[in-house]
């Protein structure tokens, strides 16, 4: 069968801004649907997935995922009619009675979550295509498919962490011969998920964005400082599960929507809220400290719970706070488990190739062998390359390589001489981190590496770490792990051997940890052969390898963004495939115009 | 109504402390409004749901709810206690 899943709720922000008008703009992410993105099955293998926000170029998007839609048809050739089921990741209609007590959440589940809603997006962007071929399926239960079919494991552990799905913050269910059995979830309630973004936007970030940062920032705390008030905070139950009183300390409607009442705890109780422009003190490092702290222990609490409860040694995770790579450190160092796997696109546009996986499983179509490293979106065709690098010719120079093993050898060269560059090829990740497809790369070894990428490159802030992609063969030569320990999504953080900490100064955290990215030649061929070559000239198969875009940009789709990009920042050099691309010298290095062009809406 | 109701009393206080311990919330007398005083909304309420499920053994499928039956916690123990002996009589079938 061709099965296309999708997720996303578009009409959810549009709500919100337009029942609770005045919020701060920030006030408005505290909500539901975003990372809209489409995913085909064929016959149960993923053959194509990307989030809308590569095609509209707007952060997070949540709209109904037509240009995703669109590429995963293109891309094998298949027509809407073609596809028999379209699998949605939320499945709101049990719930229909509870959001039916009060008229505004009638209304919400009428106009954002319905069926009704759905459908006419649908009609909308996919006209003609038949009402009883569009499914839906629970939320969690969407993710949990996206991390157990892909796992290649018949029996284990399957655990969804997240803000909130329909009405759960946590499910957790064991994966057995093609079947997931559900054991026990927690309310959104109690959703760690939710106060980890609190915080995030207590500390002057984004809510259901930014709380990566504020896992970066952590290791730069104390937890000690204000350990206490998350102990009491996030208390662990003996069943397994947690409870956040904090969190329903929300009783009016408004405090409801917009957690005002625990905001309110927050600034009483914890620290002031501090505003985006504001200067980072050691009292934002300190919480970040504390709540990072508290995400572990909740994390090894509910995993630990369920996996001695069914002596499980296999754990399998998605959901948003699967993407927290600090936790999965703790998680995979804790002797819990035997072996760990986080679905790379563990966020919400995961679930759409997790409803889609469900429903192939449904008609038992689902081989479920490990998920490869997920190069699973768009590729550009040399003439489409050629055409980009035409639009932009007064600006660049060019250098077209003959062989993967010469352009390799150039980019490699030019890492050891301590360049930032770009390696842009082959077709573009699925889930949030570049790997190796749309990458910005440089020497690890270069104290002055992180504060340069950071603020001449992207644009961001400076405390922010970079990862290391290291090859298959050296990463226990660099890192505390053992031999051939496959980690290829960059979704856990590990320790950097004692030894080579300083040496590795620009990957290597303050707290001696660092998200590596196995690259092997199996399934990352192309990029396993540039840090072959970046060994020879600098004795180490690894490279600093972060995201080719800007602060608040969406990682780089085509080839002119790359170009946009590359232009607009103080990346040195970029690799269109075997292009390379340089600046003529009386272009000027950054071009703040290509710059706000490569933002977009968002500026 | 009021005598037949009178064998409520301790479920109407089981009750009482399982919205006090689940919920954070405490109702101060059987009658009130959960509903109109905004007391539960469509999360706290599908907690509420599994919460007595959990208790006392009983099954409330959602999309079979009226809503009259959770607008207070005295209807809330009219509604537990007719569920609970649905479920004995059906234990009880061989």
């Amino acid at each position: 069968m061709n099965i296309l899943g999708i997720s996303g709720l578009e009409h959810a922000m549009a709500f919100k801004k337009a029942h609770w008008p005045g919020l701060d703009e920030r006030e408005y992410r505290i909500s539901q649907g975003f990372d809209a993105a489409a995913a085909l099955v064929i016959d149960g293998v993923p053959v194509a997935a990307a989030a809308e926000e590569r095609f509209n170029r707007q952060k997070h998007s949540g709209r109904f995922p037509v240009g995703a839609i669109s590429f995963c048809l293109g891309q094998v050739g298949l027509a809407l009619d073609d596809v028999d089921l379209i699998a949605h990741s939320f499945d709101y209609a049990p719930y229909r009675r509870a959001y039916s007590i009060h008229p505004m959440t009638a209304k919400f589940y009428d106009d954002v979550c319905s069926r009704e809603a759905l459908l006419s997006l649908a009609n909308r962007d996919l006209p003609g295509f038949p009402a009883e071929r569009i499914q839906h399926v629970n939320h969690h239960l969407s993710h949990a498919a996206s991390a157990y079919y892909t796992s290649g494991w018949n029996d284990c552990l399957v655990v969804v962490v997240d803000a909130m799905g329909e009405a759960q913050s946590a499910s957790v269910y064991r994966g057995r011969r093609g079947k997931l059995e559900m054991l026990a979830e927690i309310s959104a309630l109690n959703s760690m998920g939710i106060l980890y973004s609190l915080i995030t936007l207590h500390l002057g970030f984004d809510f259901n964005s930014d709380e990566y940062k504020i896992m970066g920032l952590a290791p730069y705390g104390d937890p000690g400082r204000f350990r206490a008030f998350f102990d009491e905070a996030v208390q662990l139950c003996q069943d397994g599960a947690i409870r956040i009183p904090m969190l329903m300390q929300n009783r009016t409607r408004e405090e409801r929507e917009n957690y005002t009442a625990t905001r309110h705890y927050l600034e009483r109780r914890l620290i002031r809220a501090r505003q985006p422009e504001d200067e980072i003190t050691c009292d934002h490092r300190d919480v970040a400290a504390a709540l990072q702290e508290c995400l572990d222990r909740v994390m090894l609490h509910i995993c630990g719970h369920f996996g001695s409860i069914t002596g499980l040694r296999k754990l399998a995770l998605a959901g948003g706070v699967a993407l927290n790579c600090t936790a999965n450190g703790c998680l995979l160092k804790s002797g819990l488990f035997d072996e760990l796997y986080v679905q790379p696109a563990a966020g919400d546009d995961g679930s759409a190739l997790g409803a889609a996986l469900f429903r192939a499983a449904q008609v038992g179509e689902i081989s479920n062998v490990r998920f490869p490293t997920p190069f699973l979106g768009p590729a550009y065709s040399e003439d489409e390359i050629e055409s980009a690098l035409a639009e932009f010719d007064d600006r660049v120079v060019v250098h077209r390589s003959q062989s993967l093993a010469a352009t390799c050898a150039e980019a490699a060269r030019l890492i050891a001489e301590g360049r930032v560059i770009a390696w842009y090829r082959g077709r573009m990740e699925f889930g949030p981190r570049a790997l190796g497809h749309r990458s910005i790369l440089a020497d690890p070894g270069r104290p002055e590496m992180r504060d340069r990428i950071n603020a001449m490159v992207k644009m961001r802030e400076a405390f922010r770490p970079f990862a290391p992609a290291v090859s298959l063969e050296q990463v226990h030569r660099w890192f505390d792990v053992p031999v051939g320990a496959e980690l290829p999504y960059m979704i856990t953080t590990v320790d950097v051997r004692e030894e080579f900490r300083a040496q590795l100064p620009a990957i290597t955290h303050v707290n001696g940890s660092a998200r590596v990215q196995t690259v092997s030649a199996l399934d990352n061929a192309e990029f396993h052969a540039l840090l072959k070559a970046v060994g020879k000239a600098t004795g180490r198969e690894m490279a600093l390898n972060t995201s080719f875009n800007v602060k608040g940009q969406p990682i780089v789709n085509t080839p002119r963004e790359a170009l946009q990009t590359f232009l607009g920042t103080g990346i040195e050099y970029l690799f269109l495939e075997n292009v390379l691309v340089g600046r003529r010298l009386n272009a000027t290095k950054y071009d703040p115009d290509l710059v706000q062009e490569a933002v977009g809406v968002l500026t | 109504m009021q005598e037949l109701d009178e064998h409520l009393t301790p479920l109407i206080s089981e009750i009482s402390g399982l919205i006090a311990e689940r919920l954070l919330v405490d109702v101060s007398a059987p009658e009130d409004d959960l509903l109109a005083t905004g007391l539960l909304d469509s999360l706290s309420l599908i907690q509420l749901l599994a919460s007595l499920e959990e208790r006392f053994g009983i099954r409330v499928p959602l999309d079979e709810l009226q809503i009259e039956d959770i607008r207070s916690i005295k209807s809330i123990a009219r509604l537990v206690d007719r569920q609970s002996v649905h479920s004995s009589a059906a234990r009880a079938t061989p």
